[in-house]
């Protein structure tokens, strides 16, 4: 099945559709240059980038091996990037382990208070992180947990499952009940019906879901420079030693951003194949 | 006035694959015309340019007299009955209704009025203010119906609107269907996979093969007098029978016997090209009958054969048999049988086949005995081995081989 | 449910019972399934709620270390007449408003290109998402720089040009500030829109389309009585969750412009009390301020956005 209305309609007329995929052309340029930018200044030296904009410059990889190499007492690109990838990998998988089935819960076999359980977990997102980083900082110290990765984990799996489950209920209600009855009486219990038809046919959503939380956990910097300064330093931390506060820093920092961006276009582009149409029309007949 | 004709209309894809090819068809106004066809002969896609849903390759595409290859769909007064209802599923059956006569600027009476009409006929009124999800799958599809019939359109196109529906709503359907039809009077092309709806509701039907129009006629004639081997195949339920045959002196080889043909037929095999001698033969299991039981013995051929299972079905008796000889061998024979299924049943070898014959109830035909039968030879087909057209063929001599 | 009810009159033996055993069944399970995610949410969030609320009503003394007492709503009253904070709730509403206006529109349109685009759709999708992959302080640095009156590309291209406004200094004026604030934010958020929007879209049947092009609709018509009535839900997932975000924005605005300029918002005034000024109780009392906005307007916005919250759950229906 194709991904989108068949391309052209006839009588549609071809100057209209020309004009409009210009104009997104444009805009699109338009949108991306701020990372173009970024990415052309990772590759100037210090001078080139602090200078006024030009294009035309003399590449050079000298500031993707500036950030790269190794002081000791400071941290590591390697150590930064394996701490950002564990904790966002695990605490992403803890988040669908138990979204998956709260919002199977709030959407299929609706529980008597499920408004309530929806407005509590939205409530998690009225309090200004400001006030929260305090209590949560002194909780992580009598957990004997700062300077972990853990604390991450658990950090963050509590502030994606909000979204998450939001986000997965309103896709699970996208499933027609006739399936998931069918699958009922041919006798799949709970979990049958989860991995027969549900995620199959909520995988658009899963993924797009997935990614909401690998982009938040993997950029979060407030929490993660509060409670793991010392040891588990994630990549937001790693990239923003490259701010100094003496001498010129942009090269440097637009190295490091790129170098922090590329998995989580890797995470998109794997999340982006999932999220095709058809996994669900097939299946509805 | 709403004929529709299709001249030399072609589909092609930017990879180069026609998915139909060179169509010429006349539907006349009020007619209701059938595209019936395995998948992927390319009959929705026609269907879905006469809808103005595809762009045309090639060709001519005239509505009423108008050329409209380059309308939209919404300029060509046509209305589309959707194989899976396609309703809008937030919006009421009323609303779905009524939707296309408020793009059309129609007013709100008029546009109840119609709605109301058609709910009538189709039964809907307690529906109307539901929405699709909490339909059955028979009301969704009257409403799909009802969707159609309230624009009063130049024609109906619909494409495979009953197959969602299971056997027996499907039966009741076809009627409603057809009765429908004879009561507005529009035009209608219809596309179905099913040869017993494209028989049961069509004026006439267009029998396509991979994106090639095999043949267009009444049901009666198509079953009677099909053109290639392919519509012979298709049409009629149970299929025909097949047996590989050489033309030899006044009759043709069989691994039933040698069948004489009777005159007519053998001037018909004259006149398309006598000189084939590899032929098929094809023989219907209602041209068949009970040695004992036949009508007109004279006019046929007795010969016995091994009965492996005999299904009675009360007002008649199918019997298969056996019988040794070649097995054909065609591409349209086995693209049939990859259509309806039967590609996977193991029961062709080359030392011979078995047939199907449909016995008067009286018969004493027994599975696992010898039986006696007898095949009226003034409804046999002949078909050429090489190109598969009919040498039995009332119509003018085919120069072309079937699937060009 | 109704059917158990009348069986139970009819014959009330065996049968009626294990009905009810299992629904009740169901509901265990039901919140069996629920509870892991609400009891990691309560620690995560409700404590730290309730831990602010406890520091808003008491005052650290500035002369005896670790010693608190008890203020009563003094917190609360000198937060509300601070001009700061005051300050900080227009500019936090102007914020909002038109961040997630721009957003939304943005967003939609990028979910439509997304769709629709017959070449390079992977690649496209992926793309887009990497202005929301960079990290907001490099974003906010970026932004900085272009817009940075001497040399910034904003100002060189204006005055290269010859438009007006190649001399403003943006970040160090009042309405600039806020429109490189939004601009920033917009830029950097509207492929999370675009993102859910795009999920949604993918559930919308191929041929609906179909039909509403025979039914005579054009693109325009496609679009805003199809394509938008059934992306609802999935907008109104977006909306309530990028306007709470909003409210709260603090790092995009600290980076930028320290706050400066007509830029601070509740979360600044906030954090200034905590960490700059230390005085927690003051500070405390400004987030649980905060806090309550945030929760009025998400009840307004279920109210009259959403339907209620039963409209939110039961639109398709079912």
């Amino acid at each position: 099945m194709s991904d989108g209305p068949s391309p052209r309609v006839v009588g549609e007329s071809r100057s209209v559709n020309g004009a409009f995929g210009l104009l997104a052309w444009v805009v699109g340029l338009a949108y991306f240059f701020p990372v173009f930018w970024m990415v052309l200044n990772s590759f100037k030296s210090e001078l080139d980038a602090n200078a006024s904009p030009k294009l035309f410059f003399h590449p050079t990889l000298d500031r993707y091996r500036d950030v790269t190499k190794s002081t000791t007492g400071l941290l590591s690109f390697g150590e930064a990037f394996t701490n950002s990838a564990v904790v966002v990998l695990v605490s992403t998988l803890i988040v669908l382990t138990l979204a998956i089935p709260a919002a199977y819960a709030l959407a299929i076999r609706p529980v008597a208070k499920w408004r309530d359980v929806l407005f509590f977990f939205i409530s998690t997102k009225f309090l200004p992180v400001v006030a929260s980083v305090l209590p949560i900082w002194i909780l992580a110290k009598n957990l004997n947990l700062l300077n972990t990765r853990m604390a991450l984990i658990i950090l963050y799996t509590g502030i994606n499952l909000p979204l998450a489950v939001w986000m997965l209920r309103s896709f699970f209600r996208e499933i027609p009940r006739e399936l998931i009855e069918a699958a009922e009486i041919d006798g799949a219990g709970l979990k049958g019906q989860l991995t027969s038809i549900i995620l199959p046919m909520a995988a658009p959503g899963i993924a797009a879901t997935a990614l909401l939380c690998v982009i938040f956990a993997w950029n979060e910097f407030f929490y993660a420079v509060q409670l793991n300064p010392v040891q588990g330093s994630t990549v937001p931390i790693w990239v923003t030693t490259n701010i100094s506060t003496r001498g010129d820093f942009l090269a440097k920092l637009s190295a490091a951003s790129v170098l922090a961006c590329i998995p989580v276009v890797l995470a998109g582009w794997i999340a982006q194949k999932r999220m095709i149409r058809g996994l669900a029309m097939g299946a509805i007949k | 006035m709403a004929e529709i004709e299709l001249d030399g209309v072609t589909k092609r894809y930017p990879d180069g694959t026609e998915a139909v090819k060179q169509v010429d068809l006349e539907i006349a106004d009020g007619e209701f015309v059938i595209l019936v066809g395995p998948s992927g002969c390319g009959k929705s896609t026609a269907l879905r340019m006469i809808a103005g849903l595809e762009d045309i390759s090639a060709g001519e595409m005239r509505i009423g007299g108008e050329v409209v290859n380059d309308l939209a769909p919404k300029d060509r007064d046509i209305a589309m009955v959707f194989q899976n209802y396609a309703l809008y599923p937030h919006m009421t059956v009323r609303e779905n209704m009524g939707f296309a006569l408020k793009l059309h600027g129609i007013d709100k009476a008029r546009i109840d009025e119609r709605v109301n009409e058609a709910a009538r006929i189709l039964d809907l009124n307690e529906h109307l203010d539901r929405k699709p999800a909490n339909l059955s799958g028979g009301q969704r599809q009257r409403v799909a119906m009802g969707r159609a019939i309230v624009r009063e359109p130049k024609a109906f196109l619909m494409d495979e609107p009953l197959s969602n529906l299971d056997a027996k709503l499907r039966v009741q359907m076809r009627s409603e269907v057809s009765r429908l039809q004879q009561r507005l009077g529009t035009t209608t092309v219809y596309v179905t996979h099913d040869q017993t709806e494209a028989m049961t509701l069509g004026d006439r039907v267009a029998v396509m093969r991979s994106g090639v129009l095999q043949q267009v006629a009444s049901p009666r004639e198509l079953y009677a007098d099909p053109r290639n081997l392919f519509v012979a195949g298709f049409i009629g339920s149970p299929a025909m029978n097949f047996f590989g045959g050489e033309l030899v002196g006044q009759g043709v080889r069989t691994p039933l016997g040698e069948l004489p043909l009777p005159d007519a037929l053998r001037r018909s095999v004259e006149r398309h090209g006598g000189s084939a001698r590899q032929v098929v033969v094809g023989i219907r299991p209602e041209d068949f009958e009970d040695a004992a039981l036949a009508a007109d013995p004279e006019e046929g051929f007795a010969f016995e054969a091994p009965i492996e299972l005999t299904e009675s079905m009360g007002s008649e008796i199918y019997a298969h048999f056996s019988f040794e000889g070649q097995v054909v061998r065609a591409d349209e024979l086995r693209e049939l049988e990859e259509d309806s299924g039967g590609a996977d049943i193991p029961h062709r070898t080359d030392e011979g086949g078995s047939a199907v014959a449909r016995l008067d109830p009286q018969s004493d035909a027994r599975s696992g005995q010898r039986a006696k039968l007898w095949v009226d030879l003034r409804h046999l087909h002949l078909f050429d081995a090489k190109t598969g057209n009919s040498l039995t063929y009332s119509g003018a001599a085919e120069t072309t081989d079937t699937a060009a | 449910m109704e059917a158990a009810t009348a069986d139970t009159k009819i014959a009330p033996t065996r049968a009626p019972r294990k009905r009810r055993t299992a629904e009740e069944d169901e509901r265990r399970l039901a919140r069996f399934m629920i509870s892991p995610s609400l009891i990691l949410i309560a620690i995560v969030a409700a404590y730290p709620i309730g831990y602010a609320v406890w520091l808003s009503f008491h005052e650290y003394s500035v002369r005896v270390p670790g010693l608190s007492r008890g203020a009563g709503f003094r917190n609360y009253t000198n937060a509300l007449n601070d001009s700061a904070f005051q300050s900080a709730i227009l500019n936090t509403f102007i914020f909002t408003a038109a961040s997630v206006f721009f957003e939304l529109i943005l967003g939609v349109a990028m979910a439509l290109i997304m769709h629709n685009a017959t070449r390079g759709k992977g690649v496209l999708r992926t793309i887009v998402l990497v202005p929301w992959a960079i990290l907001t302080v490099v974003t906010a640095i970026t932004w900085q720089t272009i817009f940075e009156p001497q040399l910034g590309f904003v100002n060189t291209a204006l005055r290269g040009l010859g438009l007006p406004g190649g001399n403003i200094v943006w970040l160090g004026d009042k309405p600039y500030a806020m429109i490189v604030l939004v601009i920033a934010d917009v830029w950097k958020t509207a492929p999370f829109m675009a993102l859910l929007v795009l999920a949604g879209m993918q559930v919308i049947p191929n041929d609906v389309y179909d039909a509403a092009k025979v039914d005579g609709a054009n693109a325009w018509q496609r679009f805003t009585k199809i394509t938008l009535p059934l992306l609802k839900p999935a907008i109104l997932v977006a909306l309530i969750f990028r306007t709470l975000d909003a409210l709260r924005i603090f790092d995009l605005p600290f980076v930028l412009t320290k706050g400066t300029n007509g830029t601070n918002t509740l979360s600044f005034e906030a954090y200034q009390q905590l960490r700059e000024n230390r005085l927690i109780g003051l500070g405390s009392a400004m987030s649980i301020l905060t806090f309550l906005i945030v929760m009025i307007v998400s009840f307004a916005y279920i109210r009259f956005v959403g339907g209620n919250i039963r409209g939110l759950a039961d639109e398709g229906g079912r």
